[in-house]
């Protein structure tokens, strides 16, 4: 009985030191997994399939790098596939530090794919209000944002050679920690019918199901294992499919938790019952 | 005047941007067009408030002393610094200011957020019971989540484990949600016209 | 050797003692979370300032009146509008900020209720009940009624609309219970995070 108070009353730093040895050792442990692929992502990744090359596409960044370990390998999985692709990459900001990881994330595969800023691919600059940029976008790029993250004009930036508005360009993907999707959905899908794409943390996956059944969102990348699906998908094994084993184990400790949680309250509520029986 | 024009002011641009929205007129795309840059000059001198509001209160605790009065030293000097290393050595890659981002900004944030994990995990241990009905179909249904979205715990459901989860995701889940958020929407369009129309006023602050 | 380089590397030194500082709050709250939290505040606001100068105040405020005025004079008038909003420090002349406010509260309710309407009310309930084919359309129609019901809180519920709320509870039970799973998965993808950080790009002992 004294193991069940105990357990019951367990210090919650035991069990902080608990998680934090188990993610400790699991990245040495190396499990053969098989990352099943989910529908939401997979319309993502056929969606930049069948685009030609040199179609035009914005990236939204809308993290802060708390979100990184989720958003990043997703982010780069999918640039990635637009490298190979040889789509012409547009990015825009939602978030402040948005730009900053844009600049990380082409830092670590414009090498490899010969990018280059201006032609192939454009950092736009952030602009905190965000209803003017999504709204405006929809008339003209070039007007509202005048000028690149460089300060560079942007008329005439070879990446933007026919590309005036939302009509030009074939999908928007929003990788995002907050509500940002919603709001492309009802700005940019609303208004002027541009098709958006989500790849955002596991926290807000499952607030946008209505908007994928509507097709107002084409799809979604869902946090950690949604990156997973996408190096799947692309052939590219990385950073997310390698932590699944981690994310893995570690879930298992923390339904373990909740089972033992339980089942030492369920026997103290029963050994409680029991004693108010005894002592009436 | 205090009063009566700003009123007046809500509704005007209120109308005008639900008119326009109806037509398609080029007179009102560009109308439109020219008030989106006009709107973003305006409203970033609302940010700077913000950020001087912020200062001021950490200047104020520093002035008078108050208790941990020295963690608002680090505060300031922080805010400065970067602002200083971004103006005089640009933001762009291989900066001074891209690498306080990477090595001091991130792990910050990314360290506060990561706090979490373990909150959620005591939270799992201590809080999370199967009391009353309601609360065991709710365990139910994010153990049936948390064992479908890794691979291991769809191995050991035969692959039941990711099918039924995809399935909460699309059907009970999404119903929820989209009735959650139908009701969210009506509130927001219900305020949004009380705003234009002069019913709700809330928003002009008590004085005068 | 290489090793010890990499540890000492001032750069990743720093990150390591700032994610050690954050983390000694779980034991309980120190000096050093302390200051990590007050520079984290300072840190992150200083960064935005300059994202906001660099990329929004010189393109779309300063650049345009210095440098084309004659086609942008109209901008000096929304500065103007915007510096009202300093109004807010004197007690004398605080009523002026209302007018800056009632253009952006203007602007964001008028934009809000045409497309909110379409984005969120009229397209959902289109496809709640379109293609009504199957019994997983049927099921949330029931669902999204019954939530709907659950937070109808203008009158009070009587007769077949208290069971239907009962079963909106049991729709919002399962939907919460999604974010949660969900919610977990993320939370532990964070520390993942920044236990690859310690283990991976500070200490490199893995590969």
């Amino acid at each position: 009985m004294d193991i069940i108070k105990k357990i019951l009353h367990l210090d919650r730093r035991i069990i902080f030191l608990t998680l934090f040895i188990v993610l400790l050792i699991t990245p040495f442990i190396h499990l053969e997994m098989k990352i099943n692929i989910t529908n939401p992502t997979r319309r993502i990744f056929n969606d930049v399939e069948e685009m030609s090359e040199g179609d035009p596409i914005i990236v939204s960044m809308s993290y802060a790098p708390f979100a990184k370990p989720e958003l990043y390998p997703m982010t780069l999985a999918f640039l990635r596939h637009c490298c190979m692709k040889k789509l012409r990459i547009i990015f825009v900001a939602t978030n402040e530090a948005g730009m900053s990881i844009a600049i990380q994330a082409m830092e670590e595969i414009k090498m490899e794919f010969e990018y280059e800023h201006g032609k192939d691919y454009v950092l736009l600059a952030f602009n905190p209000v965000l209803s003017a940029v999504m709204l405006g976008m929809g008339e003209s790029i070039t007007d509202i944002f005048p000028e690149d993250y460089y300060g560079n004009k942007t008329k005439g930036l070879k990446v933007l050679k026919d590309v005036n508005d939302y009509r030009d360009i074939k999908l928007l993907m929003d990788f995002s920690a907050g509500d940002s999707p919603v709001w492309w959905v009802v700005y940019a899908n609303t208004r002027y019918n541009q098709r958006i794409g989500t790849g955002v943390t596991a926290v807000m996956a499952a607030d946008f199901y209505p908007y994928l059944n509507t097709g107002q969102m084409i799809g979604l990348i869902n946090g950690l294992k949604g990156a997973a699906e996408y190096e799947t998908l692309i052939n590219h094994t990385a950073e997310a499919t390698e932590k699944m084993t981690s994310q893995a184990i570690a879930h298992i400790v923390i339904i373990l938790f909740i089972l033992i949680g339980n089942i030492a309250y369920f026997i103290d509520k029963r050994n409680k019952r029991k004693e108010r029986h005894g002592t009436a | 005047m205090k009063k009566r024009i700003p009123l007046f002011i809500v509704f005007l641009v209120g109308m005008l941007m639900i008119i326009q929205f109806f037509i398609p007129h080029r007179l009102s795309v560009t109308f439109y067009t020219g008030f989106l840059n006009w709107f973003t000059a305006m409203v970033l001198f609302a940010l700077i408030i913000g950020i001087g509001t912020l200062l001021n209160r950490h200047f104020k605790k520093i002035k008078r002393k108050d208790d941990d009065w020295g963690f608002s030293i680090v505060t300031i000097t922080g805010f400065f610094g970067m602002l200083l290393i971004g103006i005089f050595g640009g933001i762009g890659e291989g900066t001074l200011f891209m690498k306080l981002f990477e090595f001091v900004l991130t792990p910050l944030q990314a360290t506060m957020f990561a706090l979490l994990a373990f909150f959620i995990a005591s939270a799992a241990f201590r809080a999370f019971r199967a009391r009353t009905f309601e609360a065991s179909l709710l365990l139910i249904a994010a153990l049936i989540v948390m064992l479908g979205r890794v691979p291991i715990g769809d191995k050991l459901t035969f692959g039941f484990a990711s099918t039924l989860t995809e399935w909460i995701f699309r059907i009970p889940n999404m119903a929820a949600k989209r009735g959650i958020q139908m009701g969210i929407a009506l509130g927001m369009i219900a305020t949004s016209l009380k705003i234009i129309f002069g019913i709700e006023r809330s928003w002009l602050g008590s004085d005068d | 050797m290489e090793l010890l380089s990499n540890i000492l590397n001032p750069w990743n030194l720093l990150a390591a003692f700032l994610t050690f500082a954050i983390f000694s709050f779980l034991y309980k709250d120190n000096p050093f979370y302390k200051f990590a939290e007050h520079l984290f505040v300072g840190v992150s606001l200083g960064y935005s300032t300059c994202i906001i100068i660099f990329n929004a105040f010189i393109p779309k405020v300063v650049n345009p009146i210095f440098t084309d005025f004659s086609h942008n004079w109209h901008l000096v008038i929304a500065v103007l509008l915007g510096m009202m909003y300093f109004f807010r420090f004197s007690s004398k002349y605080r009523w002026l900020i209302r007018f800056p406010m009632a253009i952006q509260i203007g602007f964001t309710a008028g934009i809000s209720v045409t497309l909110r309407m379409d984005a969120r009310l009229f397209k959902q309930l289109k496809f709640t009940v379109m293609p009504l084919d199957n019994i997983y359309t049927i099921i949330v129609i029931v669902g999204v009624i019954s939530v709907l019901i659950y937070f109808l809180f203008t009158f009070k519920r009587k007769g077949i609309l208290n069971p239907l709320a009962k079963l909106g509870t049991i729709f919002l039970m399962v939907g919460f219970g999604a974010t949660f799973g969900n919610t977990v998965m993320a939370r532990i993808s964070l520390l993942i995070g920044r236990i690859s950080f310690l283990l991976k790009d500070w200490l490199h002992i893995l590969e």
